[in-house]
């Protein structure tokens, strides 16, 4: 096989699934060549779109009801016989990843874990101390492979009402990058040229050991999880900017090449707001590498195309919503589109799937670990990027492993 | 198209000698033979390098057979099925050196669905194989050290279970 032309090797890796071609590059070092080389990244993603692999995370809480450390979970979905619309979600026993929290500064001090979205199946996680964010750290789960940042000079807010951050990957320079988008004023402006002074971005290019300010800083401070799509990010204005009488609230976009902002308008709704939520709690999610927005009060559902324009996507029906206090769009759980949400009630929570097709919502029967506390999910995308180690610069590989420490394989 | 063109025939030869004659509405599939014939240098036999004459002989059973053409709507959907089948049997070779030898003539023959298909055939058998079983069966060398294999195997554990 090492004799045929490069262009028909490249051809028929193309046709192999994604798990396969990362066992087989252990054949020999060309095989390995040609699965690492990124023209295989390019037509392999056009030909074989593979279901997503769920991954379960939930905070491991110790005795005293401090997050321990974070937990995933490879998920497998069971159909169940005779129901095919009924979904039973079996975590795998034991995490196949843990990672461990930061030792506090002090003694009264708390430190949190939390997921802040992902890029090519690269996981952000933040870790904050005494309400500031004190450690930004990239996770590829499945090589167990650990990134931290360097330290952030500006101050980020634990509570991320008006601070953000998002990973993306900027394919012209094959490196991805960091972007922060920081709010140095409690102060609310609707004058364009006050927040401008406001806000700081950051940018932190892999591989790199600093952070650098960038001139250009988007409209509004910025809020919640990003979603990246097409090579830019995309965040939620934060809610305590917008006025609260408008429809919903516009998105902010970041293009991570060129390093430009823009603002998109919020979907215009078409039906009745008939759930009593402020536009607080709407969301932008990923939905199978789309941006889609969810509006709470209408359970309506908007897809970003490539005009930055929202085009209707799917509604739930008032009837099958769950009558709870949050919902949360955790993405699409399949090829088809259905989607995976987490509904919170007094405390408890469900999961569902919303089957696009029928317009039916399936509730879920997660059999998560016993000591899983308010566990979510995050959609990993079987893609080819998504086997590729984080970096592979060799200065940031002697990084790597002091860090490997803290990224730990629970056997 | 006139019948005459459609009944000329195409001289084609084979690496090790052996000539074969096709009609040209069937051997236009070969984009390679296409460019020969519209550049006016398929007046005699059209030399292969490249291709043996067993190889050369299943490319031709392949284009003969995707050159029918159904009659009716109803026979379309029976040829397609019909066409279907034939693709499957026909890339079970016995060995796997004849596959390779079909892929590379679709390449140089340049006939899209026949590299289409040997090339999925070929990611077909890769698919369920361990590592040692893919080695074993393209014949290929293993030239990483214990320690590099170890190390990759790590980077991909996920994978392997």
């Amino acid at each position: 096989m090492d004799t045929l032309p490069s262009n028909i090797i490249f051809n028929i890796f193309s046709r192999v699934p994604v798990k396969c071609l990362a066992r087989s590059r252990c054949v020999s070092k060309v095989w390995c060549n040609y699965i690492d080389d990124r023209y295989l990244v390019t037509i392999h993603d056009k030909r074989l779109v593979e279901e997503p692999t769920p991954i379960l995370y939930h905070p491991h809480l110790c005795r005293e009801k401090i997050t321990r450390s974070l937990c995933f979970h490879v998920i497998e979905s069971k159909q169940t016989a005779g129901a095919s619309d009924s979904y039973v979600l079996e975590a795998k026993e034991g995490p196949f990843l843990e990672y461990l929290r930061k030792t506090p500064l002090s003694q009264s001090s708390r430190v949190k874990i939390r997921v802040q979205g992902s890029c090519n199946g690269l996981i952000c996680l933040l870790q904050d101390d005494s309400e500031v964010v004190t450690s930004l750290v990239v996770v590829h789960p499945l090589r167990k492979e650990c990134y931290e940042l360097p330290p952030l000079s500006v101050h980020f807010d634990e509570t991320m009402f008006r601070d953000s951050c998002g990973l993306g990957f900027d394919a012209s320079a094959n490196t991805l990058k960091m972007v922060c988008v920081l709010c140095k004023s409690n102060k609310v402006s609707n004058n364009p040229d006050v927040v401008k002074k406001y806000l700081c971005t950051m940018v932190h290019v892999f591989g790199t050991n600093s952070w650098r300010e960038i001139p250009q800083v988007p409209y509004y401070p910025i809020t919640g999880n990003a979603v990246f799509v097409n090579g830019c990010l995309h965040w939620l204005v934060s809610h305590l900017d917008v006025p609260p009488q408008d429809g919903g609230r516009p998105v902010i976009w970041f293009d991570v090449e060129k390093e430009e902002f823009g603002l998109i308008d919020p979907p215009k709704s078409m039906c009745d707001l008939w759930r009593t939520y402020s536009c607080g709690y709407d969301q932008v999610v990923d939905l199978n590498g789309e941006v889609g927005y969810m509006c709470t009060r209408t359970m309506e559902f908007w897809l970003l195309n490539h005009k930055k324009e929202w085009v209707p996507h799917c509604r739930f029906a008032k009837e099958i919503t769950p009558l709870s206090d949050y919902i949360y769009v955790m993405g699409c759980w399949n090829n088809d589109g259905d989607i995976l949400i987490k509904s919170i009630s007094n405390g408890r929570y469900a999961f569902f799937v919303y089957n696009l097709k029928g317009g039916v919502l399936q509730k879920t029967n997660i059999a998560g670990p016993n000591d899983a506390w308010s566990p979510s999910f995050i959609m990993y995308p079987n893609t080819l990027t998504s086997i590729h180690g984080i970096n592979t610069d060799s200065t940031f590989s002697m990084k790597k492993t002091i860090l490997k420490k803290s990224c730990q394989h629970v056997t | 198209m006139s019948s005459s063109s459609s009944s000329k025939m195409i001289e084609l030869r084979s690496s090790d000698g052996e000539t074969f004659h096709v009609e040209e509405t069937v051997v236009l599939q070969s984009e390679t033979i296409k460019q020969m014939i519209d550049d006016d240098c398929a007046n005699a036999a059209i030399p292969l390098p490249n291709v043996t004459s067993m190889t050369l002989a299943k490319v031709i059973e392949y284009i003969k057979k995707h050159a029918e053409k159904p009659k009716d709507d109803d026979d379309k959907k029976v040829a397609e099925e019909d066409l279907k089948k034939f693709d499957a049997e026909f890339v079970k070779v016995d060995q796997e050196s004849m596959l390779f030898d079909l892929v590379r003539a679709a390449n140089y023959l340049n006939i899209k669905s026949l590299l289409d298909l040997t090339c999925q055939a070929v990611a077909d058998s890769i698919k369920d194989l361990s590592v040692e079983e893919v080695r074993k069966k393209f014949n290929i060398q293993n030239d990483f050290t214990p320690e590099e294999e170890a190390k990759v195997r790590k980077e991909n554990a996920w994978a392997f279970d």
